[in-house]
């Protein structure tokens, strides 16, 4: 029995918690928030200290820690040495004239993960993730029954001949322990052709201010460094199409558009290069199976099919 | 994006999956592994200007430890209004049997910091030194914390065994 070879039982450790993981979501614009947060709350309570000790020497010197932090902060970022790799330009689409971001680094695999043999990776640009303090979540909006009916239809005219799932619909409830308040919403379908099973999601939000604000607001939503492209239509709708990125685990591949209308609801399509057969259920959390399978090597549907069905989304919504 | 940021930027990209996967030893759920993680970065992030690049990775082993000891990781949580959205998981495949689950199960019954000693000791492969630095503990409390989370572990598994149907409460929820 392994339960008397201890070396075996610590294999069997490692092998169970270095299976296969889920992807991750990290969100580098939320840890710089929270992590300045906590830095200044930190230098306040120095500062504090120091002031039931002698207070004008402890005011004077938090003063000048946090001009000489604004120097550095200034002179580090103009001093970035990265090159912005401008994505191709989207025929029909134009770039959004907003200044690219500097990246932080190129897209790497985790070191956790298998690539599939023969697919290059992808040396993508990366950049921080915005940090925002309020706004709506996507998935905080449950599209209509009828905009779903003409959504799943102008999925599967867009898309063929490849065959198109039926619609999965989610809703997920709010956990009151971590103060979620809404439930969330989405919906999503697989999309299989003869180079394998890819996927499409969608999610929607309210947004404020106008299309366009709301648009400029969310361009660089994806970690992506170069503007994305844009369409705006006759009624004032916005079509934003962000550039393909890469992610974890595996090299997995995703592309969005974002369609912000005059109701100011803004739909987000979200295609990725796997699907439903690249999940193993997960019976400790169902709601978050286990990704096992690397999915096809290209996104399921091309950019002018993307831009088909985010026209009829348009339309609808 | 300053220098500094630009640093951690890096040191984020390259470690967040590691650290996520530490995390999910540590208290074996996917979602908290995130937060974990998450919130580890935060304290790396907050103390960076300190952090040496030799010495990175320790520190964040030593943080990434104590985030899952403390268990503070509520105050993240609070700023979510919406239920979380999972990466694509849907469609099911409910045939599926996990070999590992009965291992995953006895390690969430191990208590917290023997978990964090047997994680540190044979799942990241530390020497008792580092294990003790990481945990802040004496290296003779390191060798008994490992002998007594072997011994947790091999009791919750015989357990499992048994009843292997009976649910546990997420340690880290």
């Amino acid at each position: 029995m392994w339960e008397e070879d201890e070396q075996k039982l610590l294999a069997e450790l490692r092998s169970a918690v270095g299976g296969p993981a889920p992807s991750a979501s990290p969100n580098l614009g939320e840890v710089v928030r929270l992590g300045r947060r906590r830095r200044a709350a930190r230098r306040a309570a120095a500062a504090a200290g120091a002031l039931a000790l002698v207070v004008g020497v402890g005011v004077g010197a938090t003063l000048l820690r946090g001009a000489a932090q604004g120097s550095a902060d200034q002179a580090g970022a103009a001093s970035s040495g990265w090159a912005i790799t401008t994505a191709p330009a989207v025929p029909g689409w134009t770039k959004v004239n907003l200044p690219p971001k500097t990246p932080y680094g190129t897209w790497q695999p985790d070191t956790s993960s298998t690539m599939s043999p023969g697919r290059p990776v992808l040396k993508t640009p990366m950049c921080s993730l915005p940090v925002y303090d309020t706004r709506d979540w996507f998935g905080s909006v449950e599209p209509t029954e009828q905009f779903r009916a003409a959504f799943e239809a102008a999925l599967r005219t867009a898309a063929a001949p490849a065959q198109v799932g039926s619609l999965a619909a989610r809703r997920l409830e709010p956990d009151p322990t971590k103060g979620q308040t809404q439930p969330a919403h989405d919906y999503q379908a697989d999309v299989t052709d003869h180079d394998g099973t890819g996927s499409i999601r969608l999610t929607a939000s309210h947004f404020q201010g106008t299309p366009t604000e709301a648009a400029d607001h969310q361009a660089f939503d994806k970690g992506n460094c170069a503007a994305p492209g844009r369409q705006v239509l006759p009624d004032g709708t916005v079509l934003q199409l962000y550039d393909v990125r890469p992610s974890s685990p595996f090299q997995s591949l995703n592309q969005a558009m974002r369609i912000y209308t005059p109701k100011g609801l803004v739909y987000e399509l979200e295609l990725a290069n796997y699907g439903s057969p690249d999940f193993r259920a997960n019976p400790r959390q169902p709601e978050i199976p286990d990704r096992v399978g690397a999915g096809r090597g290209t996104l399921p549907l091309s950019e002018s099919q993307l831009t088909q069905l985010g026209l009829a989304v348009a339309a609808a919504g | 994006m300053t220098r500094f940021d630009g640093d951690f930027a890096e040191f984020y990209a390259t470690r967040f999956e590691s650290a996520r996967r530490t995390a999910y030893a540590l208290c074996v759920d996917w979602v908290d592994a995130e937060e974990i993680a998450q919130h580890a970065f935060v304290r790396m992030y907050a103390g960076w200007h300190r952090v040496r690049r030799e010495n990175a990775d320790a520190y964040l082993r030593t943080v990434l430890t104590r985030v899952f000891l403390d268990g503070k990781r509520r105050g993240r949580k609070r700023e979510q209004v919406v239920a979380d959205l999972p990466e694509r998981p849907f469609h099911q495949d409910t045939t599926s049997n996990d070999e590992r689950q009965p291992l995953l199960d006895a390690l969430r019954r191990v208590p917290p910091r023997q978990r964090a000693v047997l994680v540190l000791r044979f799942v990241q492969d530390l020497s008792v030194e580092q294990t003790a630095t990481a945990l802040g503990c004496s290296m003779g409390t390191v060798k008994s914390q490992s002998a007594r989370g072997l011994h947790s572990l091999r009791e919750a598994y015989r357990r499992a065994d048994a009843e292997p149907q009976t649910a546990t409460t997420p340690e880290c929820a």
